[in-house]
């Protein structure tokens, strides 16, 4: 092979190659807004911090680019419209082969199957999933990611002291994550422990991580305030402050 | 006789590039921009992999001399070739309208192979190193309540020099430049799913740095 065409093809490689993760990150997407479906409003648990993008959308990105990097990745199965929250799982299902069939058991398919498990039903299934993950040799952001999750399935499971052991191993390895401290103040205030609640929420207004400023964060703290309120006998405004927003309004930047 | 790489130009695209002539000359500018819009917007219409080879053939060495040419006049230190890989993937996975392809490829590529160089450079932080003599504000004893953002200010942009290579270039690219994860991805040549392990590693360094940057030199 002449240098000339080494260059190319060494372009062509490193093109596909960022193709198939994007790929893949278009099918994750997908099985995002797929599970997203399937929540109902009373059981919803799963917190993106973005919203999850137009199934047709993301379909099409997706079709373009599986032809693009010449991969047929269950093409044929794969939603082409909104799911409807009966047929939700098993799109996702659909975008997790995808996912599996690019990459493998990569912690993106891992913390997906996981997500399907919970959704599905089989909190158990779930709680293996992302246990495993502790144990493997994963990035750090998806180790965090993948505990931050069983915490929310060891929540739905009342078990909350498991909640807090598990948020302690990633402020360990990761410290000042929000997600992680507020799951482990969700526990405290199910477990009815005004003091560990206080606690939690000192470490997460002296986080790095910037919640004044996001607008998410702003409007999971302000709407689930009462409910906190309630169950360690406080008020909903002494709630937000703890968290470290302004007390009036609590709306974001 | 026309030459192959026009008949294979002419095939991918179904359409009639250059009609007049029946030689392609990779020397010539017009030749070249026609060519390669015609294989750009086969590629974004279709996803045909087989236009974007060809254009990645056709124009692989043109734009990795034009690289080059702008790494030597900034005085880019790095290998200019990474510059054309980038190019490259960021036109594979755009998956914008076959309306938007740039009418003047050479002239559009360049342009963007000289802002990546730019920042390219801004990433290594040359000629950007904070001045030896510049006074520390910390360290008069005397820092006022209102110098606390500027001394904390100066203390960053110190610790930010002190970084490694990688953790300058996903902080300038996420915090400077706002680019998504998909075009950090790209830029850093690593894979979507390591961008936020690696801006968190660069985050959490650069809070350690600016620590000891404030404490000063142990005694």
């Amino acid at each position: 092979m002449s240098p000339s065409e080494a260059m190319v093809q060494e372009i062509l490689d490193r093109s596909k190659a960022a193709g198939r993760d994007k790929l893949a990150e278009l099918a994750y997407q997908m099985a995002r807004t797929c599970l997203s479906a399937a929540e109902t409003k009373s059981s919803a648990s799963l917190r993106w911090y973005e919203d999850p993008r137009d199934v047709v959308d993301l379909g099409r990105d997706l079709r373009q680019m599986e032809v693009r990097v010449e991969v047929e990745a269950s093409r044929a199965d794969l939603p082409i419209a909104a799911p409807t929250a009966g047929s939700a799982i098993a799109s996702a299902r659909t975008c997790l082969r995808v996912v599996s069939g690019l990459e493998g058991e990569s912690s993106r398919y891992l913390l997906l199957n996981a997500l399907l498990s919970r959704a599905e039903g089989d909190l158990a299934e779930a709680v293996r999933i992302l246990a495993s993950m502790r144990t493997s040799s994963i990035s750090r952001h998806w180790m965090a990611h993948s505990q931050e999750t069983l915490q929310t399935v060891q929540l739905s499971l009342g078990e909350y002291d498991e909640v807090l052991e598990v948020g302690k191993s990633v402020l360990h390895h990761s410290p000042g994550r929000l997600l992680a401290l507020f799951n482990m103040a969700t526990a405290r205030a199910w477990m009815n422990d005004g003091l560990g609640l206080e606690t939690c929420c000192k470490q997460f207004r002296q986080s790095d991580e910037q919640v004044v400023d996001s607008e998410w964060w702003a409007h999971l703290l302000s709407s689930e305030a009462a409910w906190f309120a309630n169950h360690v006998n406080r008020d909903p405004t002494e709630i937000v402050t703890m968290f470290g927003l302004p007390a009036a309004g609590g709306g974001g930047s | 006789m026309t030459d192959e790489r026009l008949e294979r130009i002419r095939a991918v695209t179904g359409s009639d590039v250059l009609p007049d002539l029946n030689a392609l000359d990779l020397a010539n500018d017009l030749h070249v921009d026609q060519a390669a819009a015609a294989l750009l917007r086969r590629f974004r219409a279709v996803d045909d992999a087989n236009a974007f080879q060809l254009l990645v053939e056709l124009t692989t060495e043109r734009l990795a001399a034009i690289a080059s040419d702008i790494a030597v006049e900034l005085g880019l230190g790095a290998d200019a070739f990474d510059l054309v890989k980038n190019l490259f993937s960021r036109l594979f996975l755009d998956l914008s309208s076959p309306e938007n392809v740039p009418l003047h490829y050479l002239a559009d590529s360049a342009e963007k192979l000289r802002v990546d160089a730019e920042t390219m450079i801004r990433d290594l932080a040359l000629g950007e190193v904070p001045d030896p003599e510049e006074p520390m504000l910390w360290q008069d004893g005397q820092a006022r309540e209102q110098d606390t953002e500027a001394m904390v200010a100066q203390a960053a942009r110190i610790g930010f020099h002190r970084l490694d290579l990688p953790f300058r270039r996903v902080l300038r690219a996420k915090d400077t430049e706002g680019l998504n994860t998909s075009d950090i991805a790209i830029r850093l040549g690593v894979p979507f799913a390591d961008v936020e392990e690696l801006l968190q590693s660069a985050r959490e360094r650069l809070a350690r740095v600016i620590d000891d940057v404030l404490k000063g030199p142990s005694s």
